[in-house]
């Protein structure tokens, strides 16, 4: 993917050009607001990263600057400030995904490789297939192997996210907002418990498992060849 | 001359002395107005007198000539309390009258003379008096003056001067002392509250403004000083408290990650060293996190956006969530809704607040047989309430009011995982939403109860 990081703090810039590069990404670096959105006008990119506090002009005015102006390019938007309320108004802005520092380099390769793929899954069919797992989105149910399974409404959902991110990893923060529309950190492992009981219902009486743990990190739902699993 | 620069400089002083003044300058024109009118009236009365005295003598002098015109005057003259009479020649040498001497001139023109003349009286020895007097020709050349003496009206007119004079400075004299006593009351007072400012703001918050009991205006201003010290002197105290928690609580976790990081340059190819380190950096994340959020939501500085929310659907959410790892544990973790209100609230934060009582609940509520933790909401004469109680190991009473504030655990040996935060920063979106955040006891175990105010 071609990134576009506008981030005034050299380090962290680099930390992430590096980083990102090292998961085989473009990216390209500008330091303040201005600069960002004559730089996010000019080209295409999948995806920006863009720090909320700029200088010349901050990020939340560059980003619906940008979107004024008709760019789409979905926008992870990162902030020091706290999370109370700031997610809202950042979403407001036009963002399309906020994350607050400090944060897990890992938990922004997931949200950046999802916000990437955004536009292709927008558009999606009334039935969803990962291997010989497919998903009713209108029964709200699902079938492996030809067998039916029975799921939950909050499973169906859970299953339905993992599925629209197929091959990609999603952090358990990432589930709790898109399927619980919680935006904090449970300290426990509530999201584990609820996975590995999906689990149990899609992957126990198959043989190869589509639901990976990446340890320390979060799920990833694949086709087992895919990844050699 | 300091001091008295600076007397001059209150409030007080200046309005005494513009009071002063004003007062003075109103006096002033009083007394002249009162002085220069009665002089006026004095003047006319003389002048209507004189005039008909010279028209009876003229009568007479008419009908008599001037023969008869001398022995009357001399009568009128020697007359207690007399008139000033005199009658002269045209070469102006007295004939007759009272008058002994005076300036000649005064006789050559016919009419008043009103600005006051000099003159000698017979019988007075050298003073001058003076007088205002009317001329008039006689037939054969003779002239005639009738005047008065105007001592007793310019004496008049002095003892009012002098009276207004006097009055005058001891209006302004008072005027000075209440001044110099107002003013220097003020100082002292403004004094005293400038020292002890001066010794709070060297950083002795211990420090009170003086009050003098009379409840004045000086009082009333120092008191809500007074609560004001007090409020920032209990902040002060919260936050060195909180600093020295923060650096115990996290210099144990970073000391950890430390020698965690030394292992791992040991043996880098050990996967579960480098886990380690991230597992104890992202708990220090998590640390800050809170620490962050519980004193945003506490200041209340970024105003949280409140939305109407009903609270089952927020404790739905949270319990579906839970409930697995309830199960997992053999936990009997259930959900009761007596009532369904609809609050102004921040979903998120309710929601936080709930799996903080929950997590807790999990850690620490367990006893050895029947675990069970049970969420309820209900109301109660209409405040909404949500309950977490378990049937744990609960808190001691005496420790109720302190678990609430951040570090403080009662696993004081912290060896389960958790940071201390969680139940202070439920207590501080409680407050955030104008509730409160009550611990009783359960018998056995713990009840946190969420209480928010009435819904209008």
């Amino acid at each position: 993917m071609h990134i576009l990081i506008v981030e005034d703090d050299e380090q962290l810039a680099e930390q992430l050009v590096a980083s990102l590069k090292n998961n085989g990404h473009e990216t390209d670096h500008v330091g303040d607001g201005e600069a960002g959105e004559e730089q996010a006008s000019q080209m295409a990119y999948d995806v920006m990263i863009v720090d909320r506090m700029l200088p010349k002009q901050d990020g939340l005015t560059m980003i619906s600057n940008l979107r004024a102006a008709g760019v789409k390019t979905p926008v992870l938007i990162l902030s020091a400030l706290g999370q109370v309320d700031d997610r809202v108004t950042g979403l407001r802005a036009g963002g399309d995904d906020y994350l607050s520092k400090p944060y897990a380099f890992s938990e922004l390769l997931a949200r950046v490789e999802i916000l990437g793929r955004r536009v292709e899954n927008q558009n999606a069919d009334t039935t969803m297939t990962v291997g010989d797992l497919t998903l009713d989105r209108i029964g709200h149910s699902a079938e492996r192997a030809g067998q039916k399974i029975i799921l939950q409404p909050r499973e169906y959902r859970l299953l339905e996210y993992l599925m629209r991110n197929e091959g990609r990893l999603v952090t358990r923060t990432m589930l709790l907002e898109h399927v619980w529309d919680l935006h904090f950190d449970p300290q426990t492992n509530v999201i584990d418990v609820h996975i590995s009981r999906l689990r149990a219902k899609i992957d126990k009486d198959f043989g190869a498992p589509l639901l990976q743990t990446v340890r320390g990190r979060g799920y990833r739902l694949a086709q087992p060849d895919a990844d050699g699993a | 001359m300091n001091r008295l620069r600076q007397m001059l400089s209150t409030t007080a002083v200046r309005l005494t002395l513009i009071y002063t003044l004003l007062f003075g300058l109103l006096a002033v024109g009083v007394v002249a107005y009162v002085s220069y009118n009665t002089g006026q009236l004095i003047f006319s009365q003389i002048q209507s007198t004189v005039d008909e005295e010279i028209a009876q003598i003229a009568r007479q002098s008419r009908r008599g000539g001037v023969r008869q015109l001398i022995p009357m005057i001399e009568r009128r003259s020697r007359q207690p309390g007399a008139n000033l009479y005199l009658v002269a020649d045209a070469t102006g040498r007295i004939i007759a009258g009272n008058v002994r001497d005076l300036d000649r001139e005064i006789l050559l023109e016919e009419g008043w003379q009103i600005p006051p003349f000099d003159y000698l009286r017979f019988g007075d020895v050298d003073s001058e008096s003076k007088a205002i007097a009317k001329v008039f020709n006689l037939p054969g050349g003779l002239r005639l003056l009738v005047g008065r003496d105007i001592g007793d009206a310019e004496r008049f007119r002095h003892i009012v001067g002098q009276a207004s004079t006097f009055s005058l400075g001891l209006m302004v004299l008072t005027g000075l002392v209440l001044w110099f006593l107002v003013g220097r009351r003020a100082l002292k007072h403004i004094d005293s509250v400038s020292r002890s400012s001066q010794q709070i703001i060297d950083g002795d918050l211990s420090q009170r403004l003086p009050l003098s009991g009379s409840g004045d205006e000086f009082d009333r201003l120092s008191s809500s000083l007074n609560a004001l010290i007090e409020r920032v002197e209990k902040l002060n105290t919260g936050v060195s408290v909180m600093s020295d928690s923060i650096a115990h609580d996290l210099k144990t976790p970073l000391t950890r990650l430390r020698n965690r990081a030394e292992a791992a340059l040991d043996k880098p190819r050990d996967e579960t060293v480098i886990q380690d380190i991230i597992a104890d950096a992202d708990g220090l994340i998590n640390t800050f996190s809170a620490l962050l959020m519980i004193s945003q939501v506490e200041t209340g500085a970024r105003a949280v956006q409140f939305e109407e929310h009903g609270l089952a659907p927020i404790l739905q959410d949270v319990h579906e969530l839970f409930e697995p790892s309830a199960e997992e544990e053999n936990i009997e973790l259930s959900l009761t809704i007596d009532a369904e209100p609809t609050v102004r609230c921040s979903r998120e934060l309710i929601a936080q607040a709930v799996t903080n009582l929950l997590d807790n609940a999990l850690k620490y509520g367990l006893s050895a047989d029947a675990p069970r933790i049970e969420i309820r909401l209900f109301e109660e004469n209409g405040e909404p309430r949500i309950s977490v109680c378990d049937n744990g190991t609960g808190v001691p009473e005496e420790q109720k009011q302190s678990v609430t504030e951040r570090f403080v655990r009662l696993d004081t040996s912290r060896t389960k995982p958790g940071s201390g935060l969680g139940l202070a920063l439920v207590k501080a979106v409680a407050k955030l939403h104008s509730g409160k955040l009550l611990l009783s006891d359960n018998h056995p175990g713990l009840c946190a109860e969420i209480c928010l105010p009435r819904t209008v």
